[in-house]
């Protein structure tokens, strides 16, 4: 009897999560660049599908290459119209929090921000500098140069996190390697990222870094240049670029559309930051499988700094990192 | 000959309308979209509620500013592609004043607003007085210019006037909120009986008394008679005893000033705060919608009304689930812009329009001869 009361209590829980999750959802999402970007954009994307994958019935809306200037506009069209909005990207943010108080019906989310927004506002904030550091543990003992570059964006989002995780991950793992950092000014600025990298390595630099999708620009000149290496931040720069990745740490945005999608559930609209760490699920990090490019002893040490972060996050002190 | 103009017209008209319509349904049929659906949300979404109306209208107000300024330019013999920067300039004094100052509710907007138009006519002097006293070409210096002014706006942005709540990198570099005293209102605000939905403000006001002021002053007062005469023939107005230089400098003054006015307007109505790339390229595109007002103050208006109902239905196409990528929309857009100048200068051209007179009679009087 007790069984058959358990078994029957299983099928009600199951039941009910699938009712949950087969709830249909409209989403909208703003962004910055395409979806195939190779990067930020690209990210979310996948985190949306990888939700839909996970049972979540969502009528997605992809609204690309969305200029700071056209977002208010943008933003006005679509409120009133979908579940959730989602503004992929810091530089929406004063856009999208005043549009959010003409429409207290409507939620939306911002990435990347980690401050309360409003009481329809949902931010989420990758915790960079988790994936930072464990790219500086193996930037450290991988240079032979003693002279690692980073292909900074913009001093901004979550790029701010990783780059000083970076280098705290860096000097942790030896102080006496010495880093290169400069600014696009752009998240998308591809063409000065690759001259940015090639002034890197004319100056010396064996390894090379750089968050968002500008990045890509100096993984194609890192690609063009032997000895130089590059340790990514998405998946895709370790498929499309396997001679010269080392490892990728990426995102899995479905953490955040999930805690959105579950939370309004639960009748919130908003007023919440949710986080993006090693211990939500909310980032991966494949490594190359390419014994000769990463050796186990780095492979060993990275996977020990991933592991530490995994059991203890939010604790990586990035704000007293000194950039000098 | 008036009857041959009207069907030259007409024919250019219809043969644009065609070449557009025929192009882009192939690039639409190539990428799997419905062609009627895509042009009915480029041309007619943008009218189908006032919400997208008033849309245009944001769109709309500083190109018309943008592309008034670049026609006091043109008109005087000075190209100014430096627009954008120019804006930059003319917003960057805008938002330091707006913080820094403490001039009281009344006066804080049309102060602002003032001090924006002299930041942008001092961006626009420089490049006038390097061509007037050093013969620089202004579409060397100009274009320079707007390298300058966008990369201090944005090391301000990051430095001395950033927000502290996104300074610990939560967020994009941008300054805080400005002070509700000199922000542009809505339509809404000014008169609550208005239907819900209106967004735009009053900057098309400003635009529009701008156009027109400007056209009285060009065609209407002695200064700007000579500021046409020289950009007409900087020769022939030396002779008739006109300081070319002077009148220049003059000119990229007013065209900067005009620029730096749309900036400030794009800020104090839309934004209401300093953020990066918030000029949205009208610093550009006002040079196409000045050329296609005819280079005419008054001319400006409808070419910018046209150009941003383009503007907006084209960023609608996704919104209303038109499978066509974001690359190709700007394709689409910039295809429609570029038939119709090209449509416009055919039209305008009165060479072309004698040589097509001179076929159509020797055609007309074979067949009446045959």
């Amino acid at each position: 009897m007790k069984k058959l009361a358990a078994l029957l209590a299983c099928l009600m829980l199951l039941a009910l999560a699938g009712a949950a999750a087969a709830e249909s959802v409209s989403l909208a999402v703003i962004y910055s660049d395409t979806v195939d970007d190779k990067g930020w954009c690209q990210t979310m994307d996948t985190g949306i599908k990888n939700a839909m994958e996970k049972g979540f019935d969502i009528d997605y809306t992809p609204i690309e290459s969305v200029a700071i200037a056209d977002a208010p506009n943008t933003l006005d069209q679509l409120a009133g119209n979908y579940d959730i909005i989602i503004v992929h990207g810091a530089q929406f943010t004063a856009a999208c929090t005043e549009i959010a108080a003409e429409y207290p019906e409507q939620t939306f989310a911002i990435g990347t921000s980690d401050q309360i927004l409003g009481d329809n506002i949902f931010t989420y904030m990758p915790q960079s500098e988790e994936p930072g550091y464990i790219n500086g543990v193996i930037a450290a003992l991988t240079t032979k140069a003693g002279k690692v570059g980073i292909v900074g964006p913009s001093d901004g989002g979550d790029s701010y996190r990783y780059v000083r995780g970076f280098v705290k991950g860096l000097k942790d793992t030896n102080p006496d390697v010495s880093f290169m950092l400069s600014w696009t000014g752009s998240f998308s600025d591809t063409v000065g990222a690759g001259d940015m990298g090639k002034t890197f390595i004319e100056a010396g630099c064996d390894v090379l870094v750089g968050p968002a999708q500008q990045a890509l620009g100096a993984l194609r000149i890192v690609d063009a240049t032997e000895g130089v290496v590059w340790i990514g931040q998405t998946t895709s720069q370790l498929t499309d670029f396997p001679d010269v990745v080392l490892a990728a740490a990426d995102y899995d945005y479905s953490a955040v559309v999930i805690g959105v999608i579950e939370r309004m559930a639960e009748g919130k609209a908003g007023g919440e930051c949710i986080p993006l760490n090693y211990n939500n699920g909310g980032f991966i990090y494949p490594f190359s499988d390419n014994a000769e490019l990463l050796p186990e002893d780095v492979k060993a040490a990275a996977q020990a700094a991933l592991d530490g972060v995994t059991a203890a996050p939010d604790t990586i002190d990035f704000v007293n990192v000194s950039l000098e | 000959m008036k009857q041959f103009k009207l069907i030259y017209t007409a024919g250019v008209i219809a043969l644009s309308v065609l070449l557009t319509l025929g192009v882009a349904s192939l690039i639409l049929t190539v990428l799997g979209a419905n062609v009627l659906d895509t042009f009915w949300v480029i041309f007619c979404y943008p009218f189908t509620s006032l919400k997208n109306l008033s849309g245009v209208i944001n769109i709309m107000t500083p190109l018309t500013i943008v592309g008034v300024g670049i026609c006091v330019a043109y008109r005087s013999g000075i190209v100014n592609i430096g627009g954008e920067g120019q804006m930059v300039m003319g917003l960057l004094l805008a938002i330091v004043f707006a913080l820094f100052s403490d001039v009281p509710a009344p006066f804080a907007m049309p102060l602002t607003l003032l001090v924006g138009m002299i930041g942008g006519a001092l961006w626009g002097a420089l490049p006038g007085l390097l061509k007037a006293k050093f013969g620089v070409s202004e579409l060397l210096s100009t274009v320079m210019f707007n390298y300058i002014a966008t990369q201090a706006y944005s090391y301000c942005l990051r430095v001395p006037l950033l927000d502290p709540s996104v300074a610990g990198g939560s967020g994009d570099p941008q300054t805080v909120k400005l002070d509700a005293s000199s922000w542009l209102l809505r339509l809404n605000e000014i008169f609550p009986s208005l239907p819900k939905g209106m967004r735009f403000h009053a900057g098309i006001f400003i635009a529009l008394i701008v156009a027109l002021a400007v056209f009285l002053f060009m065609w209407k007062t002695p200064t700007g008679f000579k500021m046409r005469a020289a950009g007409a023939s900087d020769r022939a107005a030396r002779y008739a005893g006109i300081s070319v230089s002077r009148y220049l400098v003059l000119a990229m003054v007013i065209s900067g000033a005009c620029c730096g006015l749309a900036g400030t307007v794009e800020i104090l109505g839309v934004h209401h705060r300093g953020l990066g790339n918030c000029t949205g390229g009208y610093g550009f595109s006002g040079i196409v919608v000045a050329l296609f007002g005819g280079l005419h103050p008054l001319g400006v208006i409808p070419a910018a009304f046209f150009f941003a109902v383009i503007s907006y239905g084209c960023s609608a196409l996704q919104i209303n689930k038109i499978p066509v990528p974001s690359n190709m929309i700007d394709v689409l857009q910039g295809l429609v812009i570029l038939v119709i100048v090209a449509a416009k200068l055919i039209i305008a051209n009165p060479y072309l329009m004698d040589r097509a007179q001179r076929r159509f009679m020797a055609l007309t009087h074979r067949k009446e001869a045959a």
